[in-house]
């Protein structure tokens, strides 16, 4: 049932039904088939029963009424002629009794009503009720002749009454002739109505079983055929195939859902390849920030190395710490990233240090500031307690509302401002992010949380404060978003102390120098295939009094480990090596020199692969991200070393 | 074309055509059912309808029945009728029994049936399309028992009936009147046409010892009970039901000189008419040189009535109906020639007990 159109742009466009109106005709088509069937038997039907039953009654009632009076009057009339025929002195008590019969006999409540009756029945029985009305009299006239002793006169009108018995007899039968005749005439009525209900009830049925299976069919169209189809394409997404697309056959409701599935699908691929780019530039960005952390390692190490000679001329001491301070503020920015681009599913742990999370979060973009000219004030509480949840996904969250700040500011002219603050009271432990930026549009404000949701057009995914709902609803806390009065947005996450205990803030110093030769005694295995890194350190290292064997990989380290005089107290290892890595290494120690692994520190530019050797995990307070201070480097050896001093 | 057809054409001849011939309207057409010893009555309507000149045309169609026994006639009469073109009501029939037989054609066809003197009680089961303008049977027999009662202090009743719904209904609301008096129902007898009244007056005399009778019946039969009752050594009083009032002329003829003894029950009292009444008795005086009866006065009063309805509402059968209906309820009753007509339940009854002095009929039930 379509309806084909052309469109003004010659585009044959096809518009159905409503599936709405479908159902609804299919519905009324066969209400109205039963209706007018039941209709029907009822109307053909019911009047000729309802007039078979509603004539009869008083036809019957009547005929009794009238029979009885006739029988009454019958047995009066046969003992009247006894005491008739009797004749003198006469039986006043008889005479009396007859009498009273015939008083019940003519009771008023036996007189006929006509207004049941059939037309045709009126007149009869009218005929036959007046007969024995003057039956009635006739038998009180000779009963009044007896009672009077006129027993001659009684005689001669008892025939005469005789005379009339029979013609009330006659009038009965016709009337009763009447009524039979009439009572078949209905009930022939009724069997034609019953014949003619059957045969077109059977015609009717006959029809519905024709147009059955057009509605089935109708209904498997535009109903079963689509819903399957539908059916098939959710199980196909639900097994992970994002490129299926069902066929939208009609523009009703199923046909509008199907357009929406294919459109939910289509979003979700692209998603999807959203997502896989972005894990890949993850994956990228790690990898190039393990080379590029290398270079900055070897960079610092030499310049600090530098920086040890005292007799090193001012101005090149300057440009040196110059070129240490770059290194390492480059250093810190790449371990951030490889940081939140190596945290994702990977839990850090249930409580967090709130504001050390803001702080981190705040090295990853802040960046953006400087460019930017945005002004970021921050207030942090220092005697909030730890929080529930894991720092990396909350981390994720901050990165994600600072993100969506910027932007947001960017949109307006200098000054731009980010208020970031957090507090404690007795909800929970706060943060709010405030910014100066344009608000958040009424359109969006309801459903600033639900999925593809954004300001961003193609920039955004849609994603970020969905997923930053979740992370925050899963450590038991709660987001919210609000437009200040004064402009801009306010965001708020209130999260769950997981203690009563402050957090202790680490701020991670770089450890104090243990004297001039803090290492002398100890003999230290250098594993690093990079000689430009692997120099420095090992200069580094014999400065402050180490013996220092070097190896450019796993294997050689293992030689050199056999091969070396005396005691190794501490090996530092890169993680990436050729023919095999700082882990592999590691492996191999924990079976054959159990008591040198535990000594072993790693060194590495990227954190992230450590996860995919989950077989060979090495404790996280054992691996040092570069670029690494020196100095950190020399307090880790000491501490896997466990060296109090030479033992002389 | 049988005998009874023949007689309806001729009677469709009689029709008493009274509209102007210019009125456009299709006649509004009142059915008269009523024994031909009716005509004058209807001559008299006719007569004054002649000078309506309301819209639409009012005319009287006149069935005198064609013949057979009483139910048969009624019913073959009513049957006619209401093929009738144009009909609003009908006024009839005679007689309960006919009306009784008669009315359910009318309820059948939706005409409204005005049943001016019958007063059997059954005449109410039939429906709204009935309406009776004489008290009913059961006030009747409570109107006699009291007169009886009170005002002539008999105590012993007897009743003389003739043997359908119009005397068993008066005996029945004697009968049921006596059961709250000190007077009884000493004897009750039902006769017919031929009936041997002497013998059944003697035969109840002797048996029940009755000092008052009461007639239900026709003119003549009251008539000869009441000669018969004037020869006892102790005359007893007789009191004919509205039923032997209908032809006064036939009942002073064969009562004779003892006429001025029998009490009537009747609905009006001609002397007491008002302007009205003295208007129509003046005309039915011209149009049929003698005195109208108080049946012919309802008989007159039910055409007219009708003939009102048809003025008020037009010429639809419901509407006339409920016209009637709302008589007495919800608009004043409608004021005849023998006083005021309405159909609500509780309407006020005009039953009088009157008697003739020569040629005049006087209240028996004034001080």
């Amino acid at each position: 049932m379509t309806i084909t159109m052309t469109s003004g742009s010659g585009r044959v466009r096809r518009r159905s039904l409503s599936l709405r109106t479908l159902l609804l005709l299919l519905v009324s088509g066969v209400g109205v088939y039963v209706l007018f069937l039941s209709l029907f038997l009822a109307f053909r039907m019911h009047p000729a029963a309802i007039v078979l039953r509603s004539d009869t009654q008083p036809v019957l009632r009547i005929f009794g009424v009238l029979t009885e009076r006739s029988q009454r009057l019958d047995a009066a009339m046969r003992d009247l002629k006894g005491l008739v025929e009797l004749g003198p002195p006469g039986y006043p008590a008889a005479l009396s009794r007859l009498r009273q019969q015939l008083a019940e006999v003519s009771d008023p409540a036996a007189s006929p009503i006509y207004l049941g009756l059939p037309e045709a029945m009126r007149a009869p029985i009218a005929r036959a009720d007046e007969a024995i009305s003057r039956l009635e009299s006739g038998v009180l006239e000779v009963i009044s002749l007896l009672e009077l002793g006129r027993y001659e006169a009684s005689r001669a009108r008892m025939l005469a009454v005789e005379a009339l018995s029979g013609e009330t007899d006659r009038y009965l039968a016709e009337a009763q002739r009447r009524g039979l005749e009439d009572l078949v005439g209905r009930e022939s009525e009724l069997a034609r109505a019953s014949a003619q209900a059957l045969g077109a009830a059977l015609w009717w049925l006959l029809v519905g079983l024709i147009f059955l299976p057009l509605v089935m069919l109708i209904a498997r169209r535009r109903l079963g055929t689509p819903l399957e189809q539908l059916e098939a394409g959710l199980a196909r997404v639900a097994e992970g195939d994002l490129h299926v697309a069902v066929p939208v056959h009609h523009p009703d409701e199923i046909g509008r859902l199907a357009e929406h599935f294919n459109q939910m699908t289509s979003v979700l691929r692209e998603r999807a390849e959203e997502q896989g780019r972005f894990a890949a530039a993850g994956e990228l960005i790690a990898g190039v920030a393990h080379e590029v952390n290398n270079p900055l390692m070897a960079i610092s190490a030499v310049a600090q190395h530098r920086l040890d000679d005292d007799h090193l001329p001012p101005e090149y001491r300057q440009d040196l710490l110059q070129v240490l301070r770059q290194a390492r503020r480059a250093g810190k920015l790449l371990s951030g990233l490889l940081r939140f681009a190596g945290s994702g599913g990977q839990p850090r742990g249930n409580t967090a240090n709130l504001n050390q999370v803001v702080r981190e979060a705040i090295d990853l973009v802040s960046y953006q500031f400087g460019v930017a000219e945005i002004t970021l004030e921050t207030r942090l509480d220092p005697s909030i307690p730890t929080v529930h949840g894991d720092p990396a996904r909350l981390e994720q969250v901050l990165v994600n509302l600072l993100s969506n700040a910027v932007h947001a500011v960017r949109q307006v002219s200098p000054p731009r401002r980010l208020d970031l603050t957090t507090w404690q009271d007795a909800d929970g432990v706060h943060l709010a992010l405030e910014d100066n930026g344009p608000g958040i549009p009424a359109p969006l404000r309801r459903r600033l949380f639900r999925p593809f949701v954004t300001t961003k057009g193609r920039q955004g995914t849609g994603l970020g404060l969905y997923i930053s709902r979740q992370i925050v609803r899963d450590a038991g806390g709660e987001i919210t978003a609000s437009t200040p009065a004064a402009g801009g947005a306010r965001f708020l996450i209130r999260l769950r102390p997981s203690g009563t205990a402050p957090a202790v803030e680490k701020l991670r110093d770089l450890p104090e120098r243990r004297g001039v030769m803090p290492l002398r005694g100890i003999q230290v295995l250098v594993v690093d295939d990079e000689e430009a890194l692997r120099r420095p350190v090992v200069r580094f290292l014999t400065r402050r009094g180490a013996r220092v064997l070097e190896a450019g990989d796993g294997v050689e380290a293992l030689s050199r480990l056999d091969e070396a005089k005396g005691d190794v107290h501490a090996i530092l290892a890169d993680l990436r090596m050729p023919r095999m890595d700082g882990l592999a290494m590691h492996a191999v120690l924990q079976t054959t020199r159990p008591e040198l692994a535990e000594r072993v520190v790693f060194l590495s530019g990227d954190v992230s692969h450590l996860a995919e050797r989950g077989d060979h995990a090495v404790p996280p307070d054992r691996v040092l991200l570069k670029p690494v201070a020196l100095e950190e480097v020399e307090h880790r050896l000491l501490q896997v070393a466990n060296w109090t001093g030479p033992t002389s | 074309m049988n005998g009874s057809r023949l007689l309806f054409a001729a009677n469709l001849l009689s029709l008493f055509a009274l509209a102007a011939c210019r009125r456009p309207s299709e006649p509004a057409v009142i059915g008269f059912a009523l024994p031909k010893s009716a005509d004058a009555v209807a001559a008299v309507a006719a007569d004054t309808l002649a000078t309506d000149r309301t819209d639409p045309p009012i005319r009287v169609i006149v069935d005198w029945g064609s013949g057979g026994s009483e139910s048969q006639a009624e019913a073959a009469r009513a049957q006619r009728l209401v093929s009738v073109p144009g009909l609003v009501g009908v006024v009839g029939h005679a007689g309960s029994r006919g009306s009784l037989v008669a009315a359910p054609v009318y309820v059948a066809a939706g005409v409204p049936l005005i049943v001016p003197t019958a007063t059997s009680r059954r005449l109410r089961d039939l429906g709204p399309w009935v309406f009776m303008l004489a008290p009913n049977d059961s006030l009747e027999g409570a109107f006699i028992g009291a007169f009886g009662a009170e005002r002539l202090g008999v105590r012993r009743f007897a009743i003389f009936y003739v043997n359908d719904e119009y005397g068993a209904g008066i005996r029945d609301g004697l009968k049921e009147w006596t059961r709250g008096s000190v007077a009884s129902l000493v004897d009750e007898v039902p006769y017919v046409d031929g009936s041997d009244l002497g013998t059944l007056l003697s035969a109840s005399l002797a048996r029940g010892k009755p000092d008052l009778l009461v007639v239900a019946g026709r003119p003549n039969e009251a008539a000869l009970l009441a000669r018969l009752v004037s020869g006892l050594e102790h005359p007893i009083p007789v009191i004919g039901a509205d039923g032997t009032f209908d032809q006064l002329r036939l009942f002073r003829d064969l009562a004779g000189p003892i006429a001025d003894s029998v009490y009537f029950v009747s609905s009006w009292l001609p002397d007491s008419a008002d302007a009205a009444g003295r208007a129509y008795l003046s005309r039915y005086r011209k149009l049929n040189h003698a005195e109208a009866s108080v049946a012919e006065a309802m008989h007159y009063d039910a055409v007219m009535l009708l003939a009102r309805a048809v003025r008020e509402v037009g010429s639809d059968r419901r509407r006339i109906r409920d016209w009637l209906t709302s008589l007495g309820a919800s608009r004043p009753g409608y004021r005849g020639v023998t006083g005021d007509i309405s159909f609500a339940s509780h309407r006020p009854h005009r039953l009088r007990m009157v008697r003739l002095r020569g040629d005049s009929i006087v209240a028996a039930d004034q001080p």
